[in-house]
């Protein structure tokens, strides 16, 4: 066993970590919140009070650490404002070569698929997104939330359901 | 439907994870396409930016800046206490001590808590303790004249930075200008005991000792109170420099010497009520001419 464990106090160790989990952390948020900035604010206090504690938090526990701060954060901030957050939109490649045997007609379809997003409820396009945008595995996604894979699994499934049933207008 | 018999299928669809029998019944549902459409129309979104760099150094200028959020989580009688505490002890500072200032030109009759009265000559500043006097009578005469009344009692004394007056029901008239020191008995005995070299000396009524150039000196007094009391300044042989500095605490004016010579003796005095009366009985017998400024502040002097 190593004696000398990692510290998250040491600033390279805590720089690493931040490199590691930054983005996706804002990201977790933005997609439940949808809002940009204080999806990044959520990430900053998350990483600050890291960083006040880094005492007590293992260095292998500080991932989890995290994203419970920044998800305790957010249902504190949101009890706080009740407001509804507008979804902003997603950005979007350009792509010309269309498969013409969907007849997705291009840019409606993906406004469509935008709209649809906006419609899911905050924990399905939280999962749906991570999973879709940020190529995050199931597990990977159950760790963030604390959840079981098969929690997640249902809920990616319930999320195309629902998309279907928006696009289709079903 | 497929889908609805089985809660994860689309999602193990998703991520490969169907068995082939599945994977073929999947395909030939009646959601298939659409699924599919969606997931392909779900690649062309791309994750939102991230200026990770600008995050890192919000963060470390966050970290690096002592917090105030401390500060704040404090509940809100800590403050008041707080405030109570330093006002308190700003009140102690700045109150235990009653000050009696006079401007040049003005006199003031102070009454103290003991039944004792000072009067106070122009620009003087005398002061005393707030709380507790009666208990410790002493009064400090920072600078100026002062002409005291004292009730019968233990303890009144008069500090000076020359010298302290030790005193027991009597009248007395202190002076400190500068140059000039004097300490003068009218009823009663005051002990005069000097800062330096702590030497006592007592005077009883009709005495005073002066102090104007040098060593301190003991005369006689003439007058039964000091003059400056109705309104008179009266000198016995005092250089004249002494009595323009009088005249300019009396009448708030400054001269302007043009060399003439302050150093001679004058006897004889002025009032207090009207300027050219006083300039002229005691620059006329000097010999010495005087110009007023029309705004009555400067005195300009020439010999002959």
């Amino acid at each position: 066993m190593e004696k000398n464990r990692k510290s998250v106090c040491d600033r390279q160790h805590f720089n690493t970590l931040f490199d590691a989990h930054a983005e996706t952390l804002r990201n977790f948020m933005y997609y439940r919140c949808g809002d940009l900035h204080q999806a990044e604010d959520l990430t900053q206090d998350a990483f600050i009070k890291l960083w006040n504690n880094c005492k007590k938090v293992l260095y292998e526990k500080a991932k989890g650490f995290l994203y419970a701060v920044a998800k305790n954060k957010f249902f504190n901030d949101v009890a706080h404002k009740k407001v509804v957050l507008e979804y902003s939109k997603l950005p979007q490649q350009h792509v010309d070569v269309e498969s013409p045997e969907y007849q997705m007609e291009g840019n409606e379809f993906m406004e469509q698929l935008q709209q649809a997003i906006n419609q899911l409820p905050e924990g399905q396009r939280q999962v749906f997104l991570l999973n879709r945008v940020d190529k995050k595995t199931y597990t990977e996604i159950a760790s963030m939330l604390g959840v079981s894979q098969t929690a997640v699994e249902k809920k990616m499934q319930k999320a195309l359901l629902k998309m279907r049933k928006i696009v289709k207008n079903i | 439907m497929l889908e609805e018999r089985d809660d994860t299928l689309l999602a193990r669809w998703l991520s490969g994870e169907l068995t082939p029998e599945e994977k073929v019944d999947f395909e030939k549902s009646e959601g298939f396409k659409d699924y599919l459409g969606i997931i392909k129309g779900m690649d062309r979104f791309i994750k939102p930016s991230f200026d990770k760099e600008a995050l890192r150094t919000k963060l470390f200028l966050d970290l690096d800046t002592p917090k105030k959020g401390k500060i704040r989580s404090l509940k809100p009688w800590y403050y008041v206490a707080a405030a109570s505490v330093i006002v308190l002890f700003a009140l102690g500072l700045f109150f235990n001590e009653v000050s009696y200032i006079t401007a040049v030109g003005e006199q003031q009759t102070v009454a103290l808590p003991d039944g004792s009265t000072v009067r106070i000559n122009a620009d003087s500043h005398l002061k005393r303790a707030r709380f507790f006097w009666s208990n410790n009578k002493k009064l400090t005469l920072v600078k100026g004249e002062g002409f005291f009344e004292v009730e019968k009692g233990d303890g009144f004394e008069v500090q000076t930075e020359l010298g302290n007056v030790q005193v027991l029901g009597t009248k007395f008239n202190v002076k400190n200008r500068q140059d000039y020191f004097e300490v003068a008995c009218y009823q009663g005995r005051v002990q005069f005991e000097k800062a330096e070299s702590k030497t006592k000396t007592i005077l009883i009524q009709g005495q005073k000792v002066i102090k104007l150039e040098g060593d301190f000196n003991q005369e006689t007094i003439t007058n039964p109170e000091p003059t400056w009391l109705v309104g008179e300044s009266i000198f016995t042989n005092t250089p004249l420099h002494l009595v323009l500095r009088e005249l300019e605490i009396q009448y708030g004016i400054i001269f302007e010497l043009n060399g003439v010579n302050t150093k001679d003796k004058f006897t004889g005095g002025f009032i207090h009520s009207n300027l050219e009366t006083a300039l002229t009985t005691v620059l006329a017998p000097m010999g010495i001419q005087y110009t007023l400024s029309t705004d009555n502040k400067m005195v300009s002097l020439t010999t002959e």
